[in-house]
């Protein structure tokens, strides 16, 4: 993870991900299970683990089930309900790579739903 | 579209084009390489020398496969062709295209093979309009790649054009310089790929199903496969059997296996080729038309409704939380929310449908698995229906759109104007279409079986048979319209019977809402003359204000609305009647190169002899294509009980012996039989139909051709 500092618009996304990881287990999810790295340009490199839909952020995953990319302004918008992940990924503004599916299950672990 | 087109597809990728493989899209002729919503080919066309050659005949190898036979162009008069074309068109994540000329001449020829290559990247929703594109086009020529794109901000979308034979490129095409020696021949494989964006990996999608990379053997494997994995069926009415086949391969040839869904099974799309998306109406009805041949279309069909159900409150795509989608869309409009479908969840009777599913589909197969898992998601639909599908607190589940972009009407009939009072004069938003609160009362009392025996939650199942009891009985007091023998197609936002006579209340059938006196006066109505065409009901009753045999939702036929009034009449013991609309419709079948359209028009049987085709329709199309399945199951009168298939046949007479074997559910496999004697007036008018042009065409058509649009 890379350091922000505080008070820019970036240091949401820390906050972002720490209440990712404090919100327990996603009902909807429940059977999902797989890994996330998610690069913000900008905002550092997250990763997260999904066991049984419950979210841990980790320092390093080796082999995601798939990567994201956004602008640390969409991701904000996105975790803050103002911005659809399906949109965002059809007009190109989130980059992916590995399981499209597993990659668009992210909009059901942000804090609002995306 | 004209009916000259041909059409072959791949999950959500397709391509149009008319008879010579020819794409040159206009706004009349909708043709070109489609995915993913957006058409990456509007422009693809063969010469020789400058001219566009001649059709000599068009195969229809499989539903992804398509081969042209050309000759070049001489005028209007024919001469002895010196050349045989042949284009070879495989259709994947975009499509491959095998070109052989035969010089078939004692001496030499030298050609200039050009193919004009473009695309306007049309989304799906705009290529019948004039819009103006918001952002650029370009075209880029690299290592002898052709590059066709678009870009609007972020939003990219590009095609790839290669040929394996050396050839000039440029912007609008690829040329060869041939020279083909005295019965000698010259060919290439020109690829067309597409991309999303530069993190697009399109031939993810073959390796993901398990084929090689260009996908075409286990494509040909996999159709084998689902035939031979479903039942067979003998009868002895000619016409049964082959109509059987082609839906098995319509049904096969719409299976979609969207990337945005982990679950690895195939669900049905809507239709050929426009709604080849995710739809949450269409794809439940076609699981249950199909479940007893094809039960795995139904479990993936839950788990992807169920991973897309909704969660939150949003006007834009009218959703709500544990509300079941209506359509997903991946083009521009919807890219940029300039149309709701990301997904869009404007569908008020999707989400019992899915609960009636979850119900059928473990009642079908045994797998009770699926019930422990989508427990949460089916709790949440119920709390939909009960917090969410009442907008104005009358007691019924209802629809109105919250913004201009939705949908006016969200149910089946889902033209702006389908809901009409006798008058003709329309309705008022809300509405709370009657077919709806029988689907809720169905919904919930399977849903109170699941929660008695699976989830263990008999607490749940006594609240929800009290529910559905008390749903029933204000229905049959509140819709029930005594002069005219029938029940109110909908009560609208003025709380006014909408008191037209509609194919609505053979649904009521189906679902069982109606008490058996009533439902004996709407089974009068459903077989007079007035709904009954002679090949089926009529959508909306002739004599009525907004009746129009060809209006969409107004007095046409559709055969997915026949096959689920045939189940409501065997529900409630009707089987002669079941009987006479399995007759018209399958009889309609025949007309139609075995193919049942979308919908076809109302006029009386007696007053055209044949059923006449509504100018739109899609085909094939999904519920369409499954409704002679469900048809069978009513005839056969098929019911799973625990792990036995129980069977009480009522065929009409005509259809003589018929035998359906290794139908697949609970008891693993299980065989149906029944002989024909069932009296049918329609019968009457078999030497007729069997004798026509059109009848004699489709019977010596081979069964598994691609969809010829």
């Amino acid at each position: 993870m890379s350091s922000i500092s505080p008070g820019t618009p970036n240091a949401k996304v820390p906050q972002i991900f720490q209440r990712l990881a404090a919100q327990g287990q996603s009902p909807t999810l429940r059977r999902t299970n797989g890994s996330y790295e998610v690069d913000i340009v900008d905002g550092g490199q997250w990763f997260v683990e999904l066991v049984d839909g419950r979210p841990t952020i980790r320092e390093k995953i080796e082999h995601p089930d798939c990567a994201l990319t956004f602008d640390a302004t969409d991701f904000i918008d996105i975790a803050e309900g103002r911005r659809n992940l399906v949109t965002t990924f059809l007009q190109g503004r989130m980059g992916f790579s590995g399981d499209l599916a597993f990659a668009l299950t992210f909009r059901r672990l942000v804090p609002v739903a995306a | 579209m004209s009916g000259q087109s041909v059409s072959i597809l791949e999950g959500n990728t397709f391509v149009v084009s008319d008879r010579a493989g020819n794409v040159s899209a206009t706004l009349t002729e909708a043709e070109g390489l489609f995915a993913w919503d957006t058409r990456f080919l509007s422009r693809w066309v063969l010469t020789i020398d400058g001219k566009v050659p001649n059709v000599l005949s068009t195969d229809d190898l499989h539903y992804y496969e398509v081969q042209f036979f050309l000759v070049p162009g001489t005028g209007t008069i024919y001469v002895d062709a010196d050349l045989s074309i042949m284009r070879k068109r495989a259709v994947g994540s975009g499509f491959s295209e095998d070109i052989l000329i035969r010089n078939e001449s004692p001496k030499p020829v030298h050609l200039n093979v050009k193919l004009e290559a473009a695309s306007d990247f049309a989304d799906l929703f705009e290529v019948k309009d004039a819009q103006p594109k918001k952002g650029e086009l370009y075209q880029g020529v690299r290592d002898g790649r052709l590059t066709l794109g678009y870009k609007r901000g972020t939003f990219n979308r590009e095609t790839y054009i290669t040929s394996t034979a050396p050839a000039t490129v440029d912007a609008q095409g690829l040329s060869f310089d041939v020279n083909i020696p005295p019965h000698g021949e010259w060919s290439t494989r020109l690829e067309v790929e597409i991309s999303l964006g530069p993190d697009w990996i399109a031939a993810t999608v073959y390796r993901a199903r398990g084929g090689s990379d260009d996908g075409h053997p286990a494509r040909g494997k996999d159709l084998k496969k689902w035939l031979e994995g479903s039942p067979t069926l003998h009868c002895e009415w000619p016409p049964l059997n082959g109509i059987y086949i082609r839906s098995l391969v319509d049904l096969a040839a719409l299976r979609f296996h969207p990337r945005v869904i982990s679950e690895l099974g195939a669900l049905p799309a809507a239709g050929l080729p426009w709604f080849m998306s995710i739809f949450g109406r269409d794809s439940v009805i076609t699981s249950l038309q199909a479940l007893p041949f094809v039960p795995e279309l139904s479990r993936t069909t839950l788990r992807a409704l169920a991973a897309w159900q909704g969660t939150r409150v949003d006007d834009f795509r009218d959703e709500e939380p544990g509300k079941i989608l209506h359509e997903l869309r991946y083009g521009e409009l919807t890219a940029f929310e300039e149309r709701p479908q990301s997904p869009y969840y404007g569908a008020a009777d999707a989400t019992p449908l899915f609960l009636i599913l979850l119900d059928e589909y473990s009642s079908w197969t045994g797998d009770y698995q699926i019930v422990r898992d989508l427990e949460l998601e089916a709790r949440a639909a119920l709390t939909w229906i009960d917090a969410y599908g009442d907008h104005n607190g009358d007691g019924y589940i209802d629809y109105h759109k919250r913004m201009e972009t939705g949908l006016e009407n969200q149910c089946w009939k889902d033209s702006w104007n389908s809901i009409l009072f006798a008058d003709g004069s329309n309705s008022k938003l809300p509405r709370a279409t009657c077919e709806i609160q029988g689907y809720v009362y169905d919904a919930k009392v399977r849903c109170a079986r699941l929660a008695r025996e699976i989830w263990n939650d008999p607490e749940l199942a006594v609240r929800l048979e009290r529910s559905a009891a008390d749903l029933k009985a204000r229905f049959n007091r509140d819709y029930w319209l005594e002069a005219r023998g029938c029940f109110a197609l909908a009560i609208d936002g003025d709380g006014r019977k909408v008191d037209s006579m509609t194919s609505n209340i053979g649904h009521l059938l189906w679902s069982g809402i109606a008490d058996e006196d009533k439902a004996a006066r709407c089974v009068e109505n459903l077989m007079s003359d007035k709904l009954f065409s002679g090949w089926g009901v009529r959508t909306m009753a002739e004599g009525e204000g907004g009746y129009n045999p060809i209006g969409y939702h107004l007095g046409t036929v559709w055969p997915h609305d026949n096959s689920i009034i045939a189940w409501g009449l065997t529900r409630y013991g009707y089987r002669k009647e079941a009987a006479k609309i399995a007759v018209g419709i399958l009889q309609a079948a025949v007309f139609f190169l075995d193919r049942l359209p979308e919908a076809f028009a109302g006029y009386p049987r007696s007053l055209t002899q044949f059923p006449v085709e509504y100018p739109t329709a899609c085909s094939p199309q999904a519920w369409a294509t499954g409704a002679p399945l469900l048809i069978l199951r009513s005839l056969l009168g098929m019911q799973p009980v625990g792990n036995r298939l129980l069977v009480d046949a009522e065929l009409p007479e005509r259809f003589g012996w018929l035998e359906l074997l290794d139908i697949p559910g609970a008891w693993g496999r299980a065989d149906a039989f029944g002989r024909g004697r069932v009296p049918v007036d329609l019968d009457r008018l078999e030497a007729t139909l069997l004798g026509s042009t059109a009848a004699s065409k489709a019977r010596s058509k081979a069964p598994e051709p691609a969809a010829a649009g």
